[in-house]
């Protein structure tokens, strides 16, 4: 008995993971097509898709970042770079971590989903900044950093509240669904 | 370092290191993605949706960031115009301070022996037509009562009333005036004086011409410099009609005037001019 409980409850568990993750990648293809073809902040396009996975990771579980951070990546490489990003990569680990540092550090708050996009931003600014070192000749740390990592940074910042009471709202309806059934 | 033990994790690295080695791969051969060719046919309809939201949007946002602009942009040519209206005025006064001299030097190349002195208008008294009009020049200049007002264009007339630093100008139209003046064609000689029935016309009259007088319509008048008001050869104007005056028996001709009264600014004042004697000697 314990057995067959202990299976539907997994089951279960299978069943609400890969119904988040079809949800949630509906939504990141939205995000992507926004991303891709609407936002501008500070004259900087904002990781708007890196936000949600963030956010999907954080919210719902490891396992949901990780699916919809390859999903986003994914997306962001076919309809918007012509660049070698390693979007699907760098996604996937960004979404699987903020959920998985959230069992050792912080609790599931709005604050605490702050410090990660702080975090989560960083490590963007550092990933922004070798790419420039990479490809550029002439490269020039303070201006880029000024010009480039800095808005950037902060256009992303912007955009997490939105991603994070977003995500929050569909868990939510999801959560309740899935209890009701 | 538990998250490596991880099936799931292990798993989904796995998938995303090869679609992230695939893209890239792709990217570096320079070869058509035809995965990103399919996603992109898919998405395309969407995403020029999505550029038709923004562009709207953009559109109504504009109509806020552009009024800032806009104002920004109107205070600037404010400021543009402003400056460009004062140049505008240093260079008109620049003209008519240039239109002065020229008319000051022809006066002097024509008549050397006068000692002239510039005057602005300052007001006008009189009717419909100026026939006294007010200059800013006065006793404490060295301007006197009698000294002949004269522009470029011809005689205007003689100083009437003197104050301190204004003066007063009877035009040679003027009922008053009088004045000795001759025919340069035919050197016949007569007195120049106003009449109220043509002074708003700017007409004098030629009076006491000898009956037998060779007077034509159009020709030139000039002061003969009899009397000590006026100097000789200052152009007055050119005869418009010709009659004779049944009263005195003698011949009488209009004679328009060549300046134009209405039109005046600044005048020139002969404080000094060479008195021709009986001998004919200028003194």
């Amino acid at each position: 008995m314990s057995d067959t409980g202990r299976g539907s409850h997994k089951s279960r568990i299978d069943k609400r993971l890969i119904c988040e993750c079809v949800i949630f990648s509906v939504l990141l293809i939205i995000a992507t097509l926004f991303q891709v073809s609407f936002f501008r902040v500070f004259g900087k396009v904002p990781a708007i898709v890196l936000c949600f996975v963030c956010a999907i990771g954080f919210l719902c579980s490891e396992q949901s970042g990780a699916i919809c951070g390859i999903v986003g990546g994914f997306f962001i490489d076919m309809l918007g770079s012509a660049e070698i990003t390693f979007s699907p990569l760098l996604y996937m680990l960004a979404g699987y971590f903020c959920g998985y540092f959230l069992k050792f550090f912080f609790r599931k708050n709005f604050p605490s989903f702050i410090v990660y996009s702080l975090a989560v931003g960083g490590v963007r600014g550092i990933i922004t900044l070798s790419y420039y070192a990479f490809k550029t000749k002439s490269f020039n740390i303070v201006d880029i950093f000024i010009h480039t990592v800095t808005p950037e940074f902060f256009a992303y910042l912007l955009c997490a509240p939105i991603a994070y009471f977003t995500v929050l709202g569909i868990s939510k309806i999801l959560q309740k669904a899935f209890k009701n059934k | 370092m538990k998250f490596f033990k991880n099936k799931f994790f292990i798993s989904v690295l796995c998938i995303a290191l090869v679609l992230s080695i695939f893209s890239a791969v792709f990217t570096v051969m320079g070869v058509n993605n035809y995965v990103k060719t399919v996603v992109g046919d898919i998405f395309s309809p969407l995403e020029a949706g999505v550029w038709k939201i923004r562009r709207a949007l953009e559109g109504y946002s504009m109509y806020f960031s552009d009024m800032n602009s806009l104002i920004e942009e109107n205070n600037r040519l404010k400021d543009e115009i402003a400056s460009l209206k004062e140049k505008l005025n240093d260079a008109s006064l620049t003209e008519e301070e240039n239109r002065r001299l020229r008319d000051y030097i022809s006066v002097k190349e024509a008549h050397e022996d006068f000692e002239l002195m510039e005057a602005l208008i300052i007001g006008a008294e009189g009717n419909n037509y100026m026939s006294v009009i007010k200059i800013n020049r006065g006793s404490d200049n060295g301007v006197a009562v009698n000294m002949p007002v004269i522009v470029a264009g011809g005689l205007v007339g003689c100083v009437s009333e003197v104050g301190s630093n204004w003066a007063n100008v009877r035009v040679i139209c003027q009922a008053t005036s009088g004045a000795g003046g001759y025919i340069s064609r035919s050197g016949e000689i007569g007195i120049l004086e106003g009449d109220i029935t043509y002074r708003d016309d700017g007409v004098c009259k030629l009076t006491y011409l000898d009956i037998e007088a060779d007077v034509q319509i159009g020709d030139t008048v000039y002061t003969s410099g009899s009397g000590s008001v006026y100097p000789g050869g200052l152009l007055v104007g050119k005869v418009s009609s010709v009659g004779i005056d049944e009263y005195s028996r003698s011949k009488v001709a209009t004679v328009t005037c060549a300046v134009d009264f209405d039109s005046l600014s600044y005048v020139m004042i002969v404080t000094d001019f060479g008195v021709i004697t009986e001998d004919g000697a200028n003194e």
